[in-house]
């Protein structure tokens, strides 16, 4: 029995794919004249759900890299992460983006333009939700008047209200 | 923010995907009669003390163990845990020491199944570990009693209904199941 339970331990492949976890993290901070947001998404995930939308080889975050990155990467978050300050859809600066250290995932860079004082604020993420079924959107929200919120969003979440 | 790890605990536990966590306690409980609730409150909490403790270790950064092997080692302790009750002769430890050692060292396997998710959802939060870490771990046990309980309900209904309690088959239905989950995860 034993050592049927030992070999039965070696013969096992030490890299079980069943946990696999998807999360995308994102931040968003108010300050004097724009809110910043940064981005967290994993590279292959993107590169996967690209690639069904029939854009293939864009190798991403490599040398390579196709020039319509950028732009692919922009529509594509403007689609899914929809901002509304005072009752307005918000539209942003794109102002770069960089691979993350362990070279897994991009961190994306934008910037919303203030127009006065924000009364109102929701917010709603759908990246890679439609796509990954596991998939998980972290937010982290910063307002001025020091409100935060951490927020979770996955398949079926709906628009969150902030103020 | 302890909301947030609050309901990714909860979940964690009760998606699909993680149904190794209902496999094993599928096994344990039904490795005990319903009637000896003392002992199947004991190795529950023996269970839970053992992933909370690695849990908090492995998030605290104390110990690094490679995911892989973590992932490989949980269906394997689903199956030895089945295979132990679902063996001709009992091979179960009498020594009720060695049982709860075994149960909290397989506790163990499981936090540190846990710590994975956990880091992978603070990846990018480098502020606070505690809070997140203990809002994850109160939703896992939340979801773990939510899990348990209709188990030893449905265990005690039987031996409450029955006077010729079948303990044999209750633990080999249990085990059964396990085991299936195990294969499943394994090779499947």
């Amino acid at each position: 029995m034993k050592a049927f339970l030992f070999s039965l331990c070696l013969c096992l492949p030490f890299e079980s794919s069943l946990h696999e976890y998807f999360f995308s993290h994102t931040d968003i901070i108010e300050k004097e004249t724009t809110f910043e947001i940064s981005c967290n998404i994993f590279i292959d995930d993107l590169e996967n759900m690209f690639e069904a939308d029939g854009f293939k080889a864009l190798n991403l975050g490599t040398t390579k890299e196709d020039p319509r990155v950028d732009s692919l990467l922009n529509n594509y978050v403007k689609d899914k992460l929809k901002l509304n300050i005072n009752k307005q859809e918000a539209s942003w600066d794109w102002i770069g983006k960089e691979v993350s250290e362990d070279l897994m995932s991009f961190w994306i860079y934008l910037e919303v333009p203030k127009k006065g004082k924000t009364n109102t604020f929701s917010i709603d993420n759908k990246i890679l939700t439609e796509s990954i079924a596991q998939q998980k959107n972290i937010v982290n929200v910063l307002l001025e008047d020091n409100t935060k919120r951490y927020l979770l969003f996955q398949k079926a979440s709906k628009t969150k209200i902030i103020k | 923010m302890f909301k947030l790890y609050l309901q990714l605990g909860f979940e964690h536990i009760l998606d699909v995907a993680a149904i190794d966590h209902l496999g094993f306690l599928l096994v344990l409980v039904s490795s005990i009669n319903p009637k000896h609730t003392k002992k199947l409150v004991g190795l529950i909490t023996a269970f839970t003390i053992g992933h909370s403790v690695s849990l908090a270790a492995a998030t605290l950064n104390w110990v690094d163990i490679d995911t892989g092997i973590i992932e490989s080692l949980i269906p394997i302790t689903i199956l030895i845990s089945a295979l132990i009750n679902l063996a001709p002769t009992k091979i179960l430890p009498k020594n009720n020491r060695l049982l709860f050692g075994t149960v909290i060292f397989f506790g163990l396997i499981h936090g540190l199944g846990f710590s994975n998710y956990l880091s992978e959802a603070m990846r990018n939060s480098d502020k606070s570990i505690l809070i997140p870490l203990l809002g994850f771990n109160i939703g896992v046990e939340l979801a773990q009693l939510l899990l348990v309980a209709p188990i030893v309900i449905i265990g005690s209904i039987l031996y409450n209904r029955n006077e010729k309690f079948n303990e044999k088959l209750w633990t080999y239905t249990g085990s059964g199941i396990g085991l299936i989950i195990s294969l499943y995860i394994i090779f499947g």
